[in-house]
C-alpha cells in the first residue's frame, strides 16, 4: 500500500485520499468513494476550515475504529455504487451496471461469517456510510427473517438471560395479553 | 451505548504496543477497551466490596463463570463471537456479553424494522436487550387481557404506542374460548355457555368504571396517541383520553351511548370516527341526535364518519352537516334513523363518498318533498351495499339527494329491478357504474340507463344473473366499444362452468357416478 498522497484537490474527480486504519494499514482511495463514509467528509471538511498551513501537507485521515479487512470490504462495495459525479449512462449500461452489482453483491454475502457482518455494520455505522449501512442491515435481517429464538441466540453468540420464570412469563403474555398489528 | 468516537481523539488511548502482537478484529478491540476500564473499576471495588454487587445487576449472565481479572484477551479467530465471554466475565455492567452489543441501539432498531411484526416475540425472547428494543418499536397494539393494562405492564412493556385497541380486554371471556363469532364489523371470542339470548350481554362486559379508569391509566401513558378503540366507556374515561392526547385523530367508540360522548367534545384534532351504537345480539347502547350533536359540537375536524347501528334523525344529520365542514365520507351502516334524515345530508357541503350500508328496512321511510331534499353539491361517490331497495321514494330522494354524484356501486343489492334502477337516471354526470350481485336487473333494465349517462366511462357487471349476453342489442354494444374500462361477466354461473370446464371436473364426476351405479 502506498502511503503518502498527493494534496487533494476537491474539485478534481481523481483525487485521491488516504485512510488509515487501526491496525495501520493505509489505503488510498478516490475522493468520490471516500466521500461517501460521511465522517471521513466531515473530517476532511474541518480541515479545510483550519489553517491554510495544515492543509498543503499530505492528509491522512486515521480510523482508529476500523480494521483493515473491514475497510477494504467497504471501500470496495462503496466503489460498486453509482458515482455522484459519473455521467448519465443510457438505459442498457444502467441495466448491464445494475446486475453486475447484484451479483457483486451476492459473492459478498454468501461467504461472510455472522461476526464479520456485525463487523461490517458496526464501521459503516461508525463511518457513517449510509448506503453501506443500509446494505448490511438488510442482509442482516434478511438471514435472521422468521428464524428461531434459538437459532438467532446462536448466530450472534447472545447468552439468554432470562431466568426460566421470567422467559415463561412473556411467552404467556405474547400468547393471550395482547397482538401486534402490522402495518398494512 | 451509542458510538461514533471522533477520530480525532483516539489516538492516545491506544492500548499498549506490547500486546499487540497480532491485529485484532473489531470485537476484541472494543471489548479490550471496555474491559480495561472496567477491569481498573473492578479493581477498585475489589478492595472494598465483595464479590456480591455482581449478583445485583440482572444484564449479567448467570452462568458460574470463573470472575478471574484477565488482561489478556483470550486467543482464537477474530470472526467467530466466542472470545469475548471469557473477557466480559469480569464486566459489571451492560454491555451484555455478545458482539451486537457493539451495535448501537439506533443500528439495531434499523436491523429491527426490516423484519416482520410477526417475528417481534420470537425476537423479543432471545435476550433482556432485544426485549427492551423490541417493545419501544412495537407502536400498535390489541389488548385482549385486562390485568395486562391493570398492572401497569403494558405501558412499561410498550412505551411508544400510537395505536390501541382495548375492546377485547374488556369482554369477559374465559381465556381458551374456542368460538370466534363475527357479525359484520365485529368478531369476539365466546366459549360455548350460552345460556342468554345474547352472544355479549351487559354482563360481559367491565363496568364502565373500571373501563373509565384504565382509559385514564392509557392516556396519561401515551400522550401521543393516535388512534383509539374502546367499547363501554363513559363520560370520565373519554374526557381523560381528550384532555391527555391532543394528537388524537382516529377513534373507534362503542356501545357507549349518547352522553359518554359528552366526553369526546375535548379531541379537536379528530379526523376519523366510528360510531357504533347497537349490534344485534350484541349490545344495546342507544346514539340519538343527541349524541351526534354533541359529537358534531365537539369534533369539527371530522372527515370520516361512519354511524353504525345508530339512531337519530334529520337534526342530527343536519348538525353534523352545519358543524363538521371538513367532512368528506359518511358511511350509514345498519342505520336505525328516523324517515326524513336523507333530506339533512345536503347540509354536508363538502361531502365526497356517502356509503349506505346493510339496510334492511328502507333507506328512508319518509323523504319528504323533492324541493326540501336539495343535493349534495359536492358528492363524487355513492355506494351501496347489501341494502334493501324495494321502497322506490325512498331510492328517488335518495338519487335526488346525490344527482351530481360521478360514481355508483351498487352491490348485494336486494329488490333492485329496471323499475328502481330507472329512478337513477336523474343522476346526469354519472362516469362510473359498478353493479355486482344485483340479480334482478336485465339488459332492457341497464341499457335504458346507461344510454342516457353520456358522460359515461367505466362500467363494471359482475354476477348480475339475469343480464344474458344474448340480450346486448347493438347500441349497447357501440356504447362499451367506446368505454375507457369494462368490466363483463354479469352470468356467474358461466363463470364457474368455464372453470370447471377447465379442470375437466365435469366429466370425470360423470364417469364416478356411472361406474357407480353399476
Amino acid at each position: 500500500m502506498s502511503n503518502t498522497s498527493e494534496n487533494p484537490k476537491p474539485s478534481s474527480s481523481s483525487a485521491k485520499m488516504t485512510l488509515k486504519t487501526s491496525d495501520n494499514e493505509l489505503f488510498e482511495v478516490e475522493e468520490a468513494v471516500a466521500m461517501k463514509f460521511c465522517t471521513v467528509k466531515q473530517y476532511f471538511e474541518d480541515e479545510k476550515d483550519s489553517d491554510v498551513a495544515a492543509r498543503g501537507s499530505t492528509t491522512v485521515i486515521p480510523l482508529p475504529n476500523v480494521h483493515s479487512a473491514v475497510l477494504a470490504t467497504l471501500i470496495s462495495y462503496g466503489k460498486k455504487l453509482p458515482q455522484s459525479n459519473a455521467v448519465a449512462d443510457n438505459h442498457e449500461e444502467e441495466e448491464t451496471k445494475k446486475k453486475e452489482r447484484k451479483k457483486y453483491e451476492q459473492g459478498l454475502l454468501k461467504n461472510l461469517m455472522p461476526g464479520e457482518l456485525l463487523d461490517l455494520i458496526s464501521a459503516a455505522n461508525y463511518l457513517d456510510f449510509k448506503e453501506g449501512l443500509e446494505f448490511f442491515n438488510q442482509a442482516l435481517a434478511d438471514h435472521i427473517q422468521n428464524k428461531s429464538v434459538e437459532y438467532v441466540r446462536k448466530f450472534f453468540g447472545i447468552k439468554n438471560d432470562y431466568e426460566p420464570h421470567e422467559e415463561e412469563k412473556y411467552r404467556e403474555e405474547y400468547a393471550w395479553a395482547f397482538e401486534g398489528v402490522d402495518e398494512d | 451505548m451509542s458510538h461514533s468516537p471522533n477520530p480525532n481523539d483516539q489516538n492516545d488511548q491506544n492500548p499498549d504496543p506490547s500486546r499487540r502482537s497480532r491485529s485484532l478484529s473489531l470485537p476484541e478491540f472494543f471489548f479490550k477497551e471496555q474491559a480495561l476500564k472496567h477491569v481498573i473499576l473492578k479493581m477498585h471495588h475489589h478492595h472494598h466490596h465483595s464479590n456480591q454487587s455482581n449478583q445485583n445487576n440482572n444484564h449479567n449472565n448467570h452462568s458460574n463463570h470463573n470472575r478471574h481479572i484477565s488482561l489478556s484477551p483470550t486467543p482464537s479467530p477474530p470472526s467467530s463471537p466466542e472470545p469475548t465471554t471469557d473477557l466480559t466475565a469480569l464486566v459489571v455492567d451492560p454491555p451484555a456479553p455478545n458482539p451486537t452489543s457493539l451495535l448501537s441501539d439506533n443500528v439495531l432498531n434499523l436491523i429491527f424494522s426490516k423484519l416482520p411484526v410477526s417475528q417481534y416475540p420470537s425476537n423479543s425472547l432471545v435476550c433482556r436487550r432485544w426485549l427492551y428494543l423490541h417493545g419501544r418499536l412495537v407502536q400498535s397494539l390489541k389488548l385482549f387481557d385486562w390485568s395486562f393494562l391493570d398492572s401497569g405492564r403494558l405501558f412499561h412493556r410498550f412505551p411508544n404506542l400510537s395505536d390501541v385497541d382495548i375492546v377485547h380486554a374488556c369482554i369477559r371471556v374465559p381465556r381458551n374460548a374456542g368460538i370466534i363469532v363475527t357479525r359484520k364489523y365485529f368478531s369476539v371470542h365466546l366459549d360455548s355457555s350460552l345460556s342468554r339470548d345474547r352472544f355479549v350481554g351487559e354482563e360481559d362486559l367491565l363496568p364502565s368504571r373500571v373501563i373509565d379508569s384504565g382509559l385514564k391509566s392509557l392516556a396519561e401513558s401515551y400522550p401521543n396517541l393516535r388512534r383509539l378503540v374502546v367499547i363501554g366507556a363513559s363520560v370520565d374515561g373519554l374526557s381523560s383520553v381528550a384532555k391527555e392526547c391532543q394528537l388524537l385523530q382516529e377513534l373507534d367508540v362503542i356501545a357507549c351511548g349518547d352522553l359518554s360522548l359528552k366526553g369526546i367534545s375535548g379531541c379537536m384534532n379528530l379526523q376519523i370516527m366510528k360510531l357504533i351504537g347497537f349490534v344485534d345480539g350484541f349490545f344495546g347502547s342507544v346514539v340519538s341526535d343527541i349524541g351526534l350533536t354533541i359529537l358534531a359540537q365537539g369534533c369539527r375536524r371530522l372527515v370520516r364518519l361512519e354511524l353504525c347501528g345508530c339512531e337519530g334523525s334529520y337534526d342530527g344529520i343536519k348538525a353534523i352537516g352545519q358543524c363538521c365542514q371538513m367532512l368528506e365520507e359518511l358511511t350509514l351502516s345498519d342505520h336505525k334513523m328516523d324517515g326524513g334524515w336523507l333530506a339533512a345530508v345536503s347540509f354536508c357541503g363538502n361531502l365526497k363518498i356517502l356509503k349506505v350500508q346493510s339496510c334492511k328496512g328502507s333507506i328512508d321511510s319518509r323523504p319528504g318533498p323533492d324541493e326540501h331534499l336539495g343535493s349534495c353539491p359536492a358528492l363524487e361517490a355513492l355506494h351501496l351495499q347489501r341494502c334493501q331497495m324495494r321502497d322506490k321514494q325512498a331510492v328517488r330522494a335518495l338519487f335526488l339527494v346525490c344527482r351530481g354524484v360521478r360514481e355508483i356501486v351498487l352491490q348485494d343489492c336486494y329488490g333492485l329491478d329496471d323499475e328502481v334502477f330507472g329512478l337513477a337516471t336523474v343522476c346526469r354526470r354519472v362516469r362510473q357504474l359498478s353493479l355486482e350481485g344485483c340479480s334482478l336487473l336485465t339488459v332492457e333494465g341497464l341499457e335504458s340507463v346507461i344510454l342516457s349517462w353520456k358522460d359515461l366511462q367505466r362500467l363494471r357487471v359482475v354476477s348480475c344473473n339475469k343480464i344474458m349476453d344474448s340480450a346486448v342489442t347493438p347500441a349497447l354494444a357501440t356504447l362499451f366499444s367506446v368505454l375507457k374500462e369494462l368490466k363483463w361477466s354479469p352470468d356467474s354461473r358461466s363463470l364457474l362452468s368455464s372453470s370447471l370446464a377447465e379442470t375437466d371436473l365435469r366429466k370425470k364426476g360423470g364417469r364416478f357416478f356411472k361406474s357407480y351405479k353399476g
